[in-house]
């Protein structure tokens, strides 16, 4: 198939020459029909608008043109979104203009979505009253639309409304119902989660200020429940799963009911919302850290006596580059969330799991003696001595106003309490294995990345024992460890091994998941 | 316009009866056919209440008509005023006294068969299927490993789902049900099973599904702002695909995300 680079609509690669060029490269979908709601609207990052009032006017320009807004979205090509629709080519024929008859050649995959769309039940082919949009990716028509009304299984020739003297050229490649999947997602989105989670997934939807945890934001880019390596962004898959089976422990409820092609829909919709809410927050980051042009920073400097034309310079510069740093940023976004979906972002165990024996949980205790109990305590808790003191917040490098830990959202959260066997992050021992490996960056658990795959299977079949353990039934491995621990120097361990020694009154709670672990 | 009440009042009637005897052919508002036998028993005791109210609603409307059509020809004659008569009201009391005493009696071994522990299908009460947790706002499920007996706590063998529970077709099934946070209801229309799931209670419910097949599981208690997102499904399944189902989830659960992935390329 051929491809030229040169349509307006479809291009999701870059102008070389041109840095001003605006993206056009998204193309608008058609109205939001039946689930148009009243004035929803992407609300705007507060460091947006923090910016002076051209470069955040920009943004909000550049924002909108690349995304458009809920009542118009804007499917920008260069994501890796399935955005939908049925796309194929222009077949070589003899036909000649004026007509609006076209042998086509759907793509592999776009075959069964074409009939799966279009297919009527006594075997025709239905458009609607209107037609079903066509948008020409490449040749002549490129950037321009028409509307299929009929298709002929048979001669495998599409028909137009649109009359055209010149047909288009073999190989011309179209997309058909373009979108549909990024429509169907938002309908279901406004259906079942706008309600916590925003419109703009900023997880400050109507009912979030009555959760305890506060539903997510996906405006970071960043998710806790994910099977990829550290610095890796989540799956389709980790989202699906978290949609489909639910975070127990949580308000997220399970969505197992939804059609595949509905759970598909919103995930994409989902990934499409945090990739949008990233790139502001990128485009943020770059003009306040980088730049420096906020209100305040530039109201500081006019006061220093910097003149007002020079920040003007500055300014309109930082305007002008806008579309380009979209671009730039845009590709990296792009970048990173399509690794996430390569082989080698997975976390995939070196060694299968260790048998789940007593000698294998108590390797596993003594690792979690080592590197856990500051969290999760000695008794696995949540109530570690990090969760007393005060944290540093990492952004302002001032301790946080309360002490205890906090997520990258700035939410206070509690350690996980092992002893409930919840487990947000789903209980197959692979799912604890990819906590254990990843790490949760968002609440700024650590990722073992480097430990022993054996290792982590013995703490993971520790961990999955902590709510059924009896009490006592690791004090010869504690006496063990901490005496290890002695020979080897550092007196800092006494307090601890006091702590974990078990006494009469305390016994381990086992197997009570009614109470809501919250946090 | 004593013609138009008397034709309103035989006419009404007439029509109610004849909407009774063509609604269940027309499968109009009655519900579908139960799903399960405890299901049609309690199905028939609701025909059988509805037959009552149908015959005292045309009995009593036969007597309207025959006031209004024997009093309709007379113009002089005063009405007789019944207010007051001992013997009248002695009559309508004990008679629906006896109509609703006769319905509690009959319908005690359906209630007691569907609430009362004891009287559970020895089966299903000897093995319990699953613990249904309900929640704000999902379905938790716990199953007891196969070949286990589910216990009132949890077990490290134990397996896990959410918003499907699946039980075995044809056979009476039992299972727990709690709630985590506030009064929930356990609903199965199509089996005829409503049960409350009340707060610090493990309350036993128990069913039968007489088809294998799909049926709708819902919350049937306003339980918060989320309360419709509490649907969720029963599948019913024969013995062995139900067996075999079992198996499959607690592989699933043991997954180690190693065998399927063959060689690693873990660094
Ligand atoms: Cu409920």
């Amino acid at each position: 198939m051929r491809h030229s680079h040169n349509g307006v609509l479809p291009v999701s690669i870059r102008r070389k020459s041109n840095i001003l060029f605006v993206l056009a490269c998204g193309f608008l979908l058609a109205g939001c029909d039946a689930f148009s709601p009243p004035d929803a609207e992407f609300v705007v990052r507060e460091e947006t608008d923090q910016l002076t009032s051209d470069v955040s006017k920009a943004v909000e320009e550049e924002l909108e043109s690349s995304f458009g807004n809920p009542h118009q979205l804007v499917a920008w090509l260069k994501l890796p979104v399935d955005f939908g629709g049925v796309t194929g080519a222009t077949e070589e024929s003899t036909l000649e203009g004026p007509l609006n008859k076209f042998p086509v050649k759907f793509d592999p995959e776009a075959d069964d979505k074409f009939v799966a769309q279009f297919q009527a039940d006594d075997g025709g082919f239905n458009f609607g009253e209107s037609g079903a949009r066509l948008d020409w990716m490449t040749g002549e028509y490129a950037g321009k639309s028409m509307h299929v009304i009929g298709y002929d299984s048979e001669s495998q020739q599409l028909t137009t409304k649109e009359k055209v003297e010149v047909p288009p050229a073999a190989g011309d490649t179209f997309v058909l119902s373009a979108g549909e999947t990024l429509k169907s997602g938002r309908a279901l989105y406004m259906e079942h989660c706008l309600h916590c989670h925003g419109v703009s997934g900023d997880g400050n939807g109507p009912t979030a200020q009555y959760l305890n945890p506060r539903p997510r934001d996906y405006r970071l880019g960043q998710f806790k429940f994910k099977a990829t390596k550290p610095a890796e962004k989540v799956r389709q898959e980790d989202l699906g799963r978290v949609i489909k089976y639910g975070i127990p422990g949580t308000y997220m409820p399970s969505f197992l009911l939804l059609a595949d092609e509905d759970l598909h829909a919103i995930v994409e919709y989902v990934r499409w919302l945090s990739m949008r809410g990233e790139l502001e927050y990128r485009v943020d980051q770059e003009l306040v850290l980088a730049s420096g042009l906020t209100n305040e920073i530039i109201a500081e400097r006019k006061s220093d006596g910097d003149e007002d034309a020079e920040i003007q310079e500055e300014v309109d510069e930082a305007v002008a580059y806008m579309p380009t740093m979209f671009d730039e940023l845009g590709d990296q976004l792009a970048e990173s969330w399509l690794l996430a979906e390569e082989e080698e972002s997975l976390i995939v165990p070196a060694v299968a799991r260790v048998e789940d024996s007593f000698e294998s949980r108590a390797r596993g205790r003594k690792f979690f003696l080592e590197k856990c109990t500051n969290c999760h305590g000695h008794k696995g808790r949540g109530n570690g001595s990090m969760t007393e003191d005060f944290q540093k917040d990492e952004e302002t490098g001032e301790l946080y106003a309360e002490p205890g830990l906090f997520d990258i959202w700035g939410n206070s959260i509690k350690p996980r309490n092992l002893t409930k066997g919840l487990y947000r992050g789903g209980r197959r021992p692979v799912d604890l294995y990819h906590r254990l490996y990843g790490g949760i960056g968002p609440s700024k658990m650590p990722n073992f990345a480097t430990t022993d795959p054996k290792i982590l299977w013995d703490t993971v079949n520790y961990v999955l024992h902590i709510p059924f353990e009896k009490p006592g039934e690791y004090t010869e491995v504690d006496k063990e460890y901490f005496e290890s621990k002695k020979k080897s120097g550092g007196d800092e361990d006494k307090a601890a091994e006091q702590e974990a020694t078990p006494t009469e009154s305390e016994q381990t709670a086992t197997g009570s998941t009614e109470s809501s672990d919250q946090g | 316009m004593r013609w138009f009440w008397l034709t309103f009042f035989i006419v009404c009637p007439i029509a109610a009866v004849v909407f009774c005897v063509i609604a269940p052919g027309m499968d109009w508002w009655f519900p579908s056919e139960a799903g399960s036998p405890l299901g049609e028993r309690i199905d028939s005791l609701f025909n059988l209440i509805l037959y009552i109210v149908t015959g005292t609603f045309i009995g009593t409307q036969i007597a309207l008509v025959y006031v209004l059509w024997k009093s309709s020809k007379k113009d002089d004659e005063r009405a007789w005023f019944s207010h007051g008569s001992h013997n009248l009201e002695v009559i309508w009391t004990i008679v629906p006294a006896g109509i609703l005493l006769f319905i509690a009696l009959y319908q005690m071994d359906v209630w007691a068969e569907y609430r009362v522990v004891s009287k559970f299908p020895k089966e299903a009460r000897k093995a319990p299927v699953a613990e249904v947790m309900a929640r704000q706002f999902e379905w938790r499920i716990r199953y007891p490993e196969p070949g286990r007996i589910l216990q009132i706590q949890q077990q490290p063998t134990d397996l896990y789902a959410v918003n499907e529970l699946i039980v075995p077709a044809a056979k009476p099934v039992m299972i727990y049900l709690k709630t985590q946070d506030v009064q929930h209801s356990f609903f199965l229309p199509e089996l005829r099973v409503k049960q409350d799931a009340v707060p610090g209670q493990i309350i036993p419910v128990w069913f039968e599904a007489t088809e294998p097949g799909e049926y709708v599981l819902v919350c049937a208690e306003l339980c918060g702002w989320g309360h419709y997102k509490m649907g969720a499904r029963v599948v019913a399944l024969a013995e062995e695909q139900f067996e075999a189902a079992m198996e499959e989830l607690a592989e699933e659960q043991s997954d180690d995300g190693f065998a399927d992935a063959g060689d690693s390329d873990d660094e």
